[in-house]
């Protein structure tokens, strides 16, 4: 199947566009465009349009997806179809008038290709390439691998199988591994196989665990009993132990209170009393003596301390004298510096003034000083003036600039003419200018009518001695290529049986001959007798006997005759009988003889038939209307004469075609040609009388632009004239305001002199600036003399005056001796006798403070001796005496008494406490029926036991705790359960690595099997043509392609043409792109053997080819073209010359 | 009067080929048998019902830890001290289970002897059961026919483990015909054994409440035990209870539309979506079938676990609270056919050609089984009977482990582009 024409008539970018397709010697076609030009959409297209579209499509970026259409129209040997595909899901194939086609409709042509097929196996672009190239090298020690991959068209086997053996390894492996699935599984397995079979617990095992328990239990009840009688003996063995001895003190303490009945019971603190109240008592009399000499000292220190009253009474005036003293220390000194500053500032205001012209005297000048505001008027004028009259002067320069400017731009203007371009000239330039290549295309127009005529010459007369008119041609009747297929494969039969027959006449002939010459020969070898040859001699010997016996002969006569007759009778019987072998022998081949005469007689029957029906034949197609129009044409020249016909009439047509066009290209160059000049005439351009169209449309280009330049630059010359008027109004309006403020400021000025008093002879504005300067300087002179004068001298004379009226005062009033000493002395002494007085007074206020305390404790000592006395008084009492020295035995029977009592007391509380409830008197008799002198020894034997059984009852505790634990452990837990559960789940992961890991090892091994056949069968031819493709697109540098037997894996490289092995990875990567091509083109070529030819596409191929190879791939791809049809897509315009050198100037080529 | 009947329990009977995976919801299912039965328990307490019977099959037969009867002693005990008696009649896994003998059942549990048949009452309820235990697992006669004739003015009970006419998935044990049931003359016929609920009406009421809990996915859709209620002595009706805690179920997945693993994807996605937006009553062991003519056929081929890991996303983003993926089985075929593949006539049409060889060459077959010996010998024997790959190559049928991966091989390849 070939592609004729591709319509893209709503797809990605295009709307009705057409590349045509044209049937060529090379059907080779060269589709160029750059990037964007819409070269990969039309690669999409091909595929797209002969399998039909996407559900959703990339390309729908223009045209709306449901609106996407491709056309086509496509041909094979059986005839054309035109069609066109939308982008439906159903009826996505249509007729060109939109008429729904059958979803098979393009069966015929695609044969069993699918989508898929078609862009592995015909469709080649440059990733391909390069990822061919490399998996070439990946797999250079593989030559099934790459042999495989090249026929499939998939680059990725070696990528497929390592994957699949990859995956197989992270399943199962031999060797244990943790990273491996299985093992991961069967870890599991093992972990949930021990938890199971520590959870598991058996039903035995819960029986012997229950009675178990039970016995313990049984055993440790009883130990419990037999401990609790053991802890009673041992608890009354105990109570005896220790209430005996209270016993004991109790009887005694009884005893001894006899004795001290008529003692008085004093408090059971007496002797504590007597002896603190007599060392209390002494301890107070003792500070009261201390206390009151304290006080008689104090009185004394009193008495000595005399205080100077009067002074302390001046005491606030002493010290503010003092102050004052302090502050006018420095006061005389500083009264004659400040007298001499004033008199230095006066003298340089009197210099000041002589410059102004002024008296020298300080009352004048003061009085001739002007007011501030009019010095500061006076500066703000002087300041204001340098901009006033700056601006004056600017404006009007800038007034003057712009009218110079203004009258520049009108000059300019009036030399620029102000004409128009006509609109016939430009339509008739529009026109032309479509045409100025006309000379050109007319030429290669031209060129193709001349190659168009050469070629329909070339085709009729390969019509031979068929040749006819074009009409004829067109208008002849031939028969359809089924009819021509019937006829010759009906011709062929009966030349076939024919032939066949005559074979089977000439085998039938020699099959006779030989037999003939066997029965000859076999007569000849043997001397057979036949039966007839014994009935003869057997009928002369009777004869001779009979002649005898009838007595024709005599004995005599006929003995002789018959004993011949009987002797050759007899040795032909013999001979007969010796023979009888060759004789069977004979006889068949003369039956086989027979049978392949009639044999031969029915070949010949058969051969003549077969003879006649092919007569018939020939005769019946001779008579055809179609073989007696072309004079008897034999049938088997037909197709051959047909092909030619049509190749004729795609001639006639496309001379047709170029004549057509090369005349209308002429007609429509010379219609604009004239509409141009008669435009360009009535402008008033000057035109040769010999120009071209080309001419033409310079001279009309060259003077629309003179024309628009000069419109341009009038219209920029106006609208800066307009700009400069606007300009110069503004300009001047400021002129005149500047005008106007200057004048101002000059009255201003005149007023404020005179004002200023600054003398009539300062002419000059640095004048003025000079005097106001002197002016200032003065004014700030005199303001410093009064600032002195009142701030300074005058103060420091009040503070002299006060501190001498202050002293004379105080003099006056505390010590006249001091009258007409001098005020810093009068000062010093008072404030020393005034220190002297204060301190006195101090210490006779801390003396006074102390007496007072020393009387407050002189009472509380008295009353001290008396609390002491008092509190030992009530024993006194008690005891019935009054003397302290006679209370002390008496307090001592007291407390003896109280001792014997409490005794007592302790010990029944003892006895309670120890009785464990028991009352004194059972104790008593407990103790009693006890023997207290072995009580050590059973107590002893008591505590034994009782150590042995807290043991046993530990030890059966242990024992029961374990058993519960046992018993507790099968308490209806699912441990078991869950590692049951686990154990499924590591089954089932395993099951699942398992499964999987047959799978892909399984697929690995096949691959690997089915390549080692492929290349054991595939090998040769494919090779054998790849070497030679290889050869030619390397320019002859490798000259086949070899496999080295002697390695294994089998390797495949090239050889040079000095000899030279190179292996593939020694190769660059432009050459084995190179391989790669030479291996697909070869895989190509040995398909298309076999099946359905389809258009390859191929894109952008070359790109790591340089020129020479390059143009060796084109013509690679111009002898593939010869087998099927070759597109070749490509960004590279510099390819067309390379393609048209290699393929001839006729190769289609399509510019996008 | 109501009852619940239940059968075919199998307490810690584990869930068969679920492959754990990172938060597959392990925790909740390892002991699935085990809550479906408290649940059970659960709801006869709370619906106070008269009376429980369970119909056989309460363990599985080889299972040997004592705990699990510990733990259903239990539960009995709750039952109890709730005032509830339960009649336990034993099937053939309870027959073949040292536990059924040694075990110490709470007195409100009665048993139905193995030696004949025996009958309970309930005198205030007027209810008669009736009950024979298996003695040993192969019990092949019919039970029925020494079963005793009803009582009068009683609802009479019939328990029985059986077949029922040869139930073809199970083993069939005890026959006997729903005819046969029916003419007995009893009101209700509690049976157990098959795993599937199923019900007759007639002259008495049959049924087989099914299992407690889908252990495999052959067990598919809801499982669990029935409540009887029988109104004005005789009327009875059947209300089914589900307590499984997790569901069985296959999920095919048509993919024909598919061009590659991403499609495929996107597809089971959304199928369970729709799935569990429709089931998520309890969670669910899912295998996902996908099937159909694709042209994503020869990818999965090559992106198996891949597609698995695919699958397990999607879930994990559903909630793998839902969902344990049991299985991702790939059963798509190739677009093309064998002819049309042989039509295209190159590589792939050769290699296709030699893969049909590579069924009868002896050689490669005897290098495959060479290849998977050291493998099959390592395996365990349990893992054998659930995989059939291994069988086969046990059996040294290599051969048709080379006709099954031959297709997906083959579009892999083709599609390797």
């Amino acid at each position: 199947m070939r592609l004729h024409r591709l319509e893209l008539i709503r797809y990605g970018k295009f709307t009705d566009a057409v590349i045509e397709l044209p049937r060529a010697e090379k059907d080779c076609h060269f589709i160029v465009g750059p990037n964007e030009a819409g070269k990969s959409t039309s690669r999409a297209a091909i595929a797209e349009l002969l399998f039909g579209m996407p559900r959703s499509s990339s390309l729908g970026f223009l045209h709306p997806q449901s609106e996407l259409r491709l056309g086509a129209v496509i041909e094979n040997s059986a005839g054309e179809l035109a069609f066109h595909r939308t982008k439906n899901i159903k009826n996505s194939l249509r007729t060109p008038s939109d008429s729904p086609l059958s979803d098979d409709a393009l069966a015929p042509f695609l044969g069993r290709v699918d989508k898929s097929f078609f862009e592995q196996m015909f469709s080649l672009d440059h990733t391909q390439l390069i990822r061919g190239g490399q998996d070439i090298l990946d797999a250079s020690k593989d030559v099934g691998q790459i042999l495989f991959q090249s026929a499939a068209g998939i680059a990725s086997l070696g990528r497929v199988r390592d994957a699949l053996a990859e995956e197989a390894d992270t399943l199962w492996g031999p060797r244990k591994s943790a990273d491996r699935a299985y093992y991961i599984g069967a870890q599991r397995l093992d972990e949930a196989n021990t938890e199971l079979k520590d959870a598991i617990v058996r039903t035995k095992a819960w029986s012997e665990a229950h009675n178990i328990l039970h016995n313990v239990e049984e055993r440790f009840h009883a130990a419990q009993d037999s401990h609790r009688l053991l802890e009673i003996k041992r608890s009354q063995l105990e109570r005896v132990r220790r209430t005996a001895p209270y016993l004991a003190t109790l009887r005694e303490k009884e005893a001894a209170l006899g004795e001290f009945e008529d003692v008085i019971m004093l408090p059971p603190d007496a002797g504590a009393q007597l002896s603190n109240g007599q060392a209390e008592l002494a301890a107070a009399e003792q500070l009261l003596q201390a206390r009151r000499a304290d006080v008689e000292r104090l009185q004394n220190e009193l008495n000595q301390i005399v205080v100077d009253e009067i002074i302390l009474t001046f005491k606030k005036e002493i010290e503010s004298l003092e102050a004052m003293c302090h502050r006018c220390r420095d006061h005389r000194q500083d009264l004659l510096l400040r007298g001499a500053e004033i008199s230095s500032l006066l003298d340089e205001v009197k210099t000041a003034s002589v410059q102004l012209g002024w008296p020298d005297n300080e009352e004048s000048i003061r009085s001739l000083l002007p007011s501030s505001l009019v010095l500061r008027t006076v500066s703000n004028l002087i300041k204001e003036r340098g901009a006033l009259k700056q601006a004056t002067v600017s404006d009007e320069k800038a007034v003057q600039r712009k009218q110079e400017e203004i009258s520049l731009f009108e000059s300019r203007l009036a030399a620029i003419p102000a004409i128009a371009v006509s609109p016939a000239i430009r339509t008739a330039l529009a026109v032309a200018q479509t045409m100025r290549n006309t000379s050109t295309k007319q030429r290669t127009l031209a060129e193709a009518e001349y190659l168009a005529k050469h070629e329909l010459d070339s085709a009729m007369q390969a019509l031979g001695t068929w040749q006819h008119s074009a009409e004829k041609l067109k208008a002849m009747i031939v028969p359809s290529d089924e009819r021509l297929a019937d006829l010759k494969a009906e011709r062929q039969r009966l030349v076939s049986a024919h032939r066949l027959a005559e074979q089977q006449f000439d085998e039938a002939q020699r099959r006779l001959s030989i037999t003939t010459l066997e029965t000859e020969q076999y007569s000849q070898i043997h001397r057979i007798v036949t039966s007839s040859e014994v009935t003869d001699a057997r009928l002369s010997r009777d004869a001779a006997w009979t002649a005898v016996k009838i007595g024709e002969k005599s004995l005599e006569a006929g003995a002789s005759e018959i004993d011949v007759a009987m002797q050759f009778a007899d040795e032909l019987v013999d001979a007969q009988l010796g023979c009888v072998t060759e004789s069977t022998e004979l006889q068949s081949l003369q039956h086989r003889l027979e049978r392949e005469k009639a044999d031969v007689e029915h070949q010949r029957e058969m051969l003549s038939n077969k003879n006649k029906e092919l007569s018939q034949f020939e005769k019946n197609w001779m008579t055809t209307e179609f073989a007696v129009e072309l004079n008897g044409m034999l049938l088997d020249d037909v197709s051959a004469w047909l092909d030619r016909r049509e190749v004729a009439l795609a001639a006639v047509n496309s001379l047709d075609l170029k004549k057509r066009e090369l005349l209308r290209e002429m007609q429509t160059a010379n219609e604009a040609s004239e509409q141009l000049r008669s435009a360009l005439t009535d402008a008033g351009v000057s035109i040769p009388d010999e120009a071209i169209l080309d001419v033409l449309c310079s001279i009309a280009e060259s003077h629309i632009r003179g024309v628009e330049a000069n419109a341009t630059q009038r219209e920029s010359i106006l609208q800066q004239i307009e700009q400069g008027k606007i300009d110069l109004a503004v300009l001047r309006s400021s002129a005149k305001e500047s005008t106007d403020a200057y004048q101002q400021w000059q009255n201003e000025w005149k007023a404020v002199l005179s004002q200023a008093k600054l003398g009539e002879k300062i002419e000059t504005i640095a004048g003025v600036e000079a005097a106001v300067e002197l002016v200032s300087e003065i004014e700030t002179k005199l303001v410093k003399v009064n600032e002195i004068r009142r701030d300074r001298i005058n103060a420091m004379q009040v503070d002299l005056e006060r501190l001498s009226t202050e002293a004379q005062h105080l003099v006056k009033a505390i010590d006249i001796a001091l009258i007409g000493k001098e005020e810093h002395f009068v000062s010093g002494e008072l404030s020393r006798r005034l220190a002297a007085a204060l301190r006195a007074k101090q210490d006779a206020e801390h003396v006074h403070k102390e007496l007072k305390a020393a009387h407050a404790n002189l009472k509380e000592a008295t009353v001290q001796v008396d609390s002491v006395a008092a509190r030992i008084r009530p024993l006194l009492q008690m005891a019935g005496i009054a003397d302290l020295v006679a209370l002390l035995p008496l307090v001592e029977r007291s407390d003896e008494k109280r001792g014997l009592l409490s005794a007592i007391e302790t010990a029944k509380l003892n006895l309670s406490r120890e009785g464990d409830g028991l009352t004194v008197a059972e104790i008593f008799s407990e103790v009693e029926a006890t023997d207290v002198t072995n009580l050590q020894v059973t107590l002893a034997e008591v505590n034994a036991l009782l150590s042995n059984s807290v043991k046993k009852q530990a030890e059966l505790a242990t024992e029961r705790a374990v058993a519960e634990k046992t018993l507790a452990e099968i308490s209806g837990r699912a441990n078991a359960a869950i590692a049951e559960a686990k154990r499924q789940e590591a089954l089932a992961s395993m099951a699942e690595a398992s499964e999987r890991y047959i799978k892909v090892a399984t697929a690995t091994k096949l691959l690997r099997w089915a390549i080692d056949r492929y290349r054991d069968r595939k090998q040769g031819p494919m090779l054998s043509r790849a070497g030679t493709i290889f050869s030619r697109l390397t320019l002859g540098r490798f000259t086949k392609l070899i496999v080295d037997y002697d390695k294994e894996p089998l390797t495949l490289a090239a050889l040079r043409t000095n000899g030279q092995v190179v292996e593939i990875s020694g190769m660059s990567e432009g050459t084995r792109d190179q391989l790669y091509l030479a291996l697909r083109l070869a895989a190509m070529e040995l398909h298309l053997e076999q099946a359905t030819a389809l258009p390859f596409i191929a894109d952008d191929l070359f790109v790591n080819f340089d020129d020479e190879r390059a143009k060796a791939g084109i013509g690679e791809l111009g002898e593939m073209s010869k087998q099927t049809q070759v597109i070749f897509f490509s960004h590279h315009s510099h390819m067309i010359p390379m393609v048209q050198e290699v393929l001839g100037s006729s190769v289609n080529i399509v510019q996008l | 009067m109501r009852f619940i009947h239940t059968a075919d329990i199998h307490l810690d009977s584990p869930l068969h080929g679920l492959t754990a995976y990172p938060d597959a919801p392990v925790e909740l299912l390892r002991s699935a048998t085990r809550d479906a039965f408290s649940s059970l328990i659960d709801i006869a307490i709370e619906e106070r019902v008269d009376f429980v019977i369970i119909a056989g099959d309460l363990y599985d037969g080889t299972w040997r830890d004592h705990n699990t009867g510990i733990f259903f002693c239990k539960e009995m005990g709750r039952l109890k001290r709730a005032d509830i008696p339960t009649f336990l009649l034993y099937g053939n896994h309870d027959a073949e289970s040292e536990m059924t003998k040694k075990l110490q059942l709470p007195d409100n549990v009665h048993c139905f002897s193995a030696r004949e048949a025996q009958t309970f009452t309930l005198d205030d309820l007027k209810v008669a059961l009736h009950g024979r235990s298996f003695k040993e697992k192969e019990t092949t006669e019919n039970l029925v026919t020494t079963y005793p004739r009803p009582i009068e003015g009683f609802f009479n009970i019939g328990v029985l483990h059986t077949a029922l006419e040869g139930n073809s998935m199970h083993a069939s044990y005890a026959p006997c015909s729903v005819a046969e049931l029916h003419s007995k003359g009893y009101h209700y016929w509690a049976l157990g054994h098959v795993h599937d609920y199923s019900i007759w009406r007639g002259d008495s009421t049959i049924v087989f409440p099914g299992n407690l809990q889908g252990r495999n996915i052959r067990e598919t859709g809801r499982r669990g035990a029935v409540l009887v209620s029988v109104e004005d002595g005789f009327s009875v009706t059947i209300t089914r209870l589900y307590v499984d805690v997790l569901q069985w179920h296959v999920l095919n997945v048509d993919v024909s539309d598919c061009a590659g693993l991403l499609d495929v994807v996107r597809k089971i996605g959304n199928a369970l979506n729709i799935f569990v937006t429709e089931n998520n009553r309890v969670p669910c062991a899912i295998r996902v079938v996908i099937m159909g003519r694709s042209m994503a056929h020869g990818e999965l081929f090559g992106l198996e676990s891949q597609l698995r890991m695919e699958v397990l996303s999607y879930v994990a983003a559903i909630g793998n609270e839902h969902l344990w993926v049991e299985k991702v089985k790939i059963e798509t075929e190739p677009l093309i056919d064998n002819a049309q593949i042989e039509s295209r006539m190159d590589a792939i049409a050769d290699m296709h050609h030699l893969l049909m060889e590579a069924e009868t060459d002896d050689a490669l077959l005897k290098d495959l089984q060479g290849l998977f010996a050291p493998f099959v010998a390592k395996v365990p024997l349990e893992l054998i009977s659930s995989v059939p790959f291994l069988q086969a190559i046990r059996a040294g049928d290599l051969t048709s482990i080379v006709q099954h991966v031959r297709p997906g091989l083959l579009s892999h390849l083709s599609k390797a582009e």
